[in-house]
């Protein structure tokens, strides 16, 4: 059964919460709070949820119709090959490429430096450390300085490289245990300094190996990953 | 529940009652998905306001869930509260991985102010609590508190009397609080 007065102290409260209450309704409230002291606690303590929301902004859309055909993916794929469309690793891959030198002044660089501090060395595998992997079988003129980071969504590969040919096309690749390949971006050759950020969907632990190839698919470098455990 | 002034439900929004109780390990993917998704996602692109990420850290949530599906117990947790565990860390780790992103475009430079692609750890409490009320209280509490209309304006909107919007707000403010001081004390 409706309990009236109840949803009366409710309304009232919640309007006085609200700043949103006229004088008949405010003085009708002064009687009840006369009788019952917790509504002035009630009101400071909406009144405190109020304020967490100062400046929120709220999005209720639903997600795309897509995103139940991909989950449902989940439970047929045999092996973790997921997501037909990973915007992170897209947009590692395409965008974080940066070429450091010139044509980009300080400014430039200071833009398109990480926010925050980058990750901190750590034990392969271990989420969110930087592991730092060796790359052999490059050519003499080339230089490649490379580093992994474990995520729950995947595996990044960070490189920073020099002497591939200028304007020749690239890919990174993350080679697991049983051959299987996951992309994980691509990049051209430069006359200077390329600083690499790219994304695979595949969690360190199945990666055996980093490479790089060249447009025809020949392994320019190969870095051998040490086993970690899942 | 005194929210009985035109309107029925649970400020919470529930998970669907079962015909048999779940076993450990029962985790269907398409019944989970279904259940579950529209909140999860809720708090996905309020906490990272980018629908692509979002969605991508919806899906690796239920990727570790389906991979962890054996240790499920709906006994000790109910799967929407499983879920939300495993996506908070999702979330989190894609707000890492955002902030270690390069910027490509000055935000000064940008043509319209950039909101904060990110939001701090006790900010995402906030979102999770709306995110977990019914859509009706959700609703009101976005219109008067997020958009700043009145009663009287979201009444005309929507032909819910005043009196319901106030009593959806009322109950909805407590979940929240709720919520706030519940997250508070685990992390205390």
């Amino acid at each position: 059964m409706p309990d009236h007065a109840a949803d009366r102290r409710a309304q009232l409260i919640a309007a006085a919460a609200s700043h949103d209450i006229t004088a008949p309704e405010a003085a009708e409230l002064d009687l009840l709070r006369a009788s019952d002291p917790s509504i002035d606690v009630e009101v400071a303590e909406l009144r405190a949820a109020v304020g967490a929301l100062d400046g929120l902004r709220w999005d209720d859309s639903a997600p795309s119709a897509g995103l139940r055909d991909r989950v449902l993916a989940v439970g047929d794929a045999p092996v973790r090959v997921l997501a037909p469309r990973r915007r992170w690793a897209v947009a590692l891959g395409v965008a974080a490429c940066l070429v450091v030198g010139a044509g980009f002044g300080a400014g430039a660089l200071s833009l398109l430096a990480p926010s925050v501090e980058g990750p901190r060395p750590g034990q392969p595998g271990a989420l969110g450390a930087l592991e730092h992997v060796d790359f052999e079988g490059q050519p003499s003129a080339v230089s490649i300085d490379g580093s992994l980071v474990a995520h729950t969504w995947g595996t990044e590969t960070i490189l920073e490289i020099d002497g591939l040919g200028a304007g020749d096309s690239y890919s990174v690749v993350l080679v697991g245990a049983g051959g299987e390949i996951f992309d994980s971006g691509s990049f051209f050759g430069s006359t200077v300094t390329i600083d690499c950020r790219m994304n695979a969907a595949v969690d360190r632990p199945d990666v055996d190996s980093v490479e790089i190839r060249d447009a025809a698919g020949a392994i320019v470098a190969t870095a051998e990953l040490p086993a970690v455990a899942s | 529940m005194g929210d009985n002034v035109g309107t029925s439900g649970s400020v919470i929004e529930l998970t669907r009652p079962s015909d048999s109780p779940p076993r450990r390990g029962a985790f269907d993917l398409a019944t989970e998905y279904d259940a579950h998704s529209r909140v999860l996602f809720a708090y996905a692109v309020n906490a990272l306001h980018d629908r692509g990420a979002a969605e991508d850290c919806v899906q690796e949530t239920f990727l570790r869930a389906w991979r962890s599906r054996e240790s499920f117990d709906p006994a000790r947790a109910a799967a929407r509260t499983w879920l939300f565990a495993i996506l908070r860390n999702v979330v989190i780790d894609a707000q890492r991985a955002g902030q270690r992103m390069p910027r490509t475009v000055a935000e000064d430079a940008a043509p319209e102010a950039a909101a904060p692609s990110t939001e701090p750890l006790d900010r995402l409490q906030v979102v999770e609590a709306l995110a977990k009320l019914s859509e009706e209280h959700r609703a009101a509490v976005v219109a008067i508190h997020l958009t700043g209309e009145s009663y009287a304006e979201v009444a005309e909107r929507s032909g819910v009397p005043v009196a319901t919007l106030r009593t959806r707000v009322y109950y909805a403010l407590r979940a929240l609080r709720g919520h706030i001081d519940f997250e508070e004390e685990r992390h205390a």
